[in-house]
């Protein structure tokens, strides 16, 4: 049967798997680099030996190396790749349902939903002495601000993508008003604000590590459980309908689990742009827009990323500087790149 | 294949779009809808399809209410061929063709043999296989029009909804496709529902006609019946003459200026 040159995917295919074996080996790799690089220099062979006994012989051996890679750098390095790859991830949904290429994990105004309940800890902190959570916070008003997105977007027809980025607009502006007054509140304090705004994984905990790997991982494996469904969606509503899938269904367990996630990140490490939506980009442009392997290949690629630019941050540039700034000064001029590239070659995104 | 709609209703914004319409579908049959702009077709189609829940009345599929199917068992009875059709992402045209099989395989398996060996056969009868991998989203309306109907194609199922699906093509497409088909009607009993704008392909390809205007049916039957100059008259408010033309060997309208 002539139908075997169909049976075989011509789109690079290599070039995927070279991919994906890359991926897979450099995260590992990048984790064991940099967390022996920083002040204190610490050879890639003793990081592993270190991990290794924490984890298999529990000898505590108590020196100044074991402190500073388990205690202050690997906190702070797997926070760093778990959100990146949480923020591609998310990234990818939000594309995928919102039907918009353009779409990225703050769209729906989760970030400054984060924002907002974060300014707010930090202004009740800085009035009444006793220490609000700021990630609390800055997770419980993401988490209420999405639910108020999509109570306005939602009418009788169900939710439609243009009502849901419109109405993440409206409340996004309304709530950096709402920051901008905080900020004006907090008067002379408001640095404390803007530092946490920018985004910093330095104050990264091994609590921060397990609470947004375990919602990152959840949100990753609906994510892939529903990714042939999205691939479906992304040729319209009544189409994916009609081949078979409760379209409104996985729209709203979509939009909440890729919230969530994007939430969960924000409120441990501020806002970060540019990963969510430059990520999804990049691999879509190897792999093509089939979710099932771009969830994957992202999540991987935000991690590898994020921690790389946070590493730069750290312990590469003479003095930090924060993560939000740095990836936004990259990413921005890097999507301006590709943007226009692909559009050039009219490949579409 | 018991297939039928039973006393539906439908409003939009206090409007009623469909008021009160009953319709038996029967296999082996091709059934063409037809009327003026917004007159409920569309709707009627999605309410057929399951994609809008009627106001009152209800969907029957195989003596069950089609409430109470999955979508995905929806799926592998009824495909449909949407119009306007926008795809935003950059999927090939194979990709596209074999989604039309997802209802038949299981959410983490691959397509199989026969599943490409389906696939094949109506890229080559809907002449797609030889962009097959080209982008859906460079191509001309017509060509992602015909990719979409092969998609509908794969899906296998005994009825099959077109909407408007080849008003974005040309002549020999629109004949072709239509004729592709309409050839699985007699032949696996298939149950075509088509609504269709160009009155004379209607009464080429269709064995049944059903007017519709006003979100009602305005008049319905065997297409040498109900096909007259009175119905058009009624439901369009032109003034035609209708004969049989031996060429097409249906009968055609025309009209005057």
């Amino acid at each position: 049967m002539s139908c075997a040159n169909l049976m075989k995917p011509e789109r690079y295919k290599n070039l995927q798997w070279v991919l994906i074996f890359l991926l897979v080996f450099s995260l590992p790799l990048i984790i064991g680099v940099s967390t022996g690089m920083g002040y204190i220099k610490i050879p890639f062979l003793e990081v592993f030996n270190l991990i290794f006994n924490k984890l298999f012989t529990h000898t505590d051996i108590n020196n100044i190396n074991t402190v500073v890679v388990i205690d202050v750098r690997l906190p702070r390095i797997l926070t760093a790749a778990i959100v990146g790859g949480g923020l591609a991830v998310s990234g990818v949904v939000f594309q995928a349902i919102l039907l918009n290429p353009l779409a990225d994990p703050y769209t729906l105004g989760v970030s400054t939903g984060a924002a907002f309940g974060a300014s707010l800890a930090i202004l009740f902190t800085i009035i009444t002495g006793t220490v609000f959570s700021v990630s609390l916070f800055a997770f419980i008003c993401a988490v209420l601000t999405l639910f108020f997105v999509i109570y306005l977007s939602s009418g009788s027809g169900g939710i439609s993508s243009n009502n849901l980025i419109l109405s993440g607009i409206i409340v996004s502006a309304i709530l950096s008003a709402g920051i901008s007054f905080i900020k004006y509140i907090a008067d002379e304090q408001v640095s404390l604000i803007i530092f946490w705004l920018m985004g910093s994984f330095s104050a990264a905990t091994w609590a921060d590590v397990i609470l947004t790997s375990a919602f990152v991982f959840i949100g990753f494996i609906i994510s892939v459980f529903y990714s042939r469904d999205l691939n479906l969606m992304a040729m319209g509503e009544k189409s994916a309908s009609s081949l078979g899938v409760n379209t409104k269904q996985v729209t709203i367990i979509l939009l909440i689990t890729a919230s969530m996630v994007a939430a969960i990140c924000v409120s441990v490490s501020g806002i970060i742009g540019f990963i969510g939506l430059l990520v999804p980009h990049i691999i879509r442009s190897v792999t093509g827009p089939d979710n099932r392997k771009l969830l994957p290949l992202s999540f991987l690629t935000g991690a590898i990323i994020l921690l790389s630019a946070d590493t730069i941050t750290r312990a590469v540039l003479p003095v930090e500087i924060p993560i939000g700034v740095l990836t936004a000064l990259i990413g921005g001029p890097f999507f301006c790149y590709v943007f226009k590239k692909q559009h050039m070659a009219k490949r579409g995104f | 294949m018991e297939y039928k709609a039973e006393n539906i209703s439908f409003s939009y914004a206090r409007k009623k779009i469909i008021d009160n319409i009953s319709m038996k579908f029967e296999p082996a049959m091709f059934y063409g809808i037809v009327g003026p702009t917004g007159c409920g077709k569309t709707t009627f189609m999605d309410i057929l399809l399951q994609y809008k829940k009627p106001e009152s009345g209800k969907i029957i599929l195989n003596k069950q209410n089609l409430l109470k199917y999955k979508k995905k068992e929806i799926a592998k009875q009824i495909a449909l061929v949407p119009q306007n059709y926008v795809i935003n992402f950059p999927f090939t045209v194979k990709e596209v063709v074999i989604m039309g099989r997802y209802p038949h395989i299981s959410r983490f398996s691959t397509p199989d043999t026969d599943d490409f060996k389906t696939v094949h056969y109506f890229m080559e009868k809907t002449e797609t296989l030889k962009f097959k991998n080209r982008l859906v989203t460079q191509l001309s309306g017509g060509e992602r029009q015909r990719v979409v109907f092969a998609r509908a194609l794969c899906q296998n199922t005994p009825i099959l909804c077109l909407d408007e699906a080849t008003s974005n093509l040309d002549m020999r497409h629109s004949i072709e496709l239509l004729n592709i088909a309409a050839s699985g009607v007699k032949s696996k009993s298939r149950t075509i529902i088509a609504i269709i704008q160009d009155i004379n392909l209607a009464a080429m390809f269709c064995d049944h006609i059903i007017f519709m205007k006003n979100g009602k049916i305005a008049a319905q039957g065997k297409t040498a019946d109900v096909l007259n100059e009175n119905n058009i008259k009624k439901v369009f408010g032109v003034n035609t003459k209708i004969y049989f033309d031996k060429y097409s060997n249906s009968k055609q309208v025309v009209f005057k200026k």
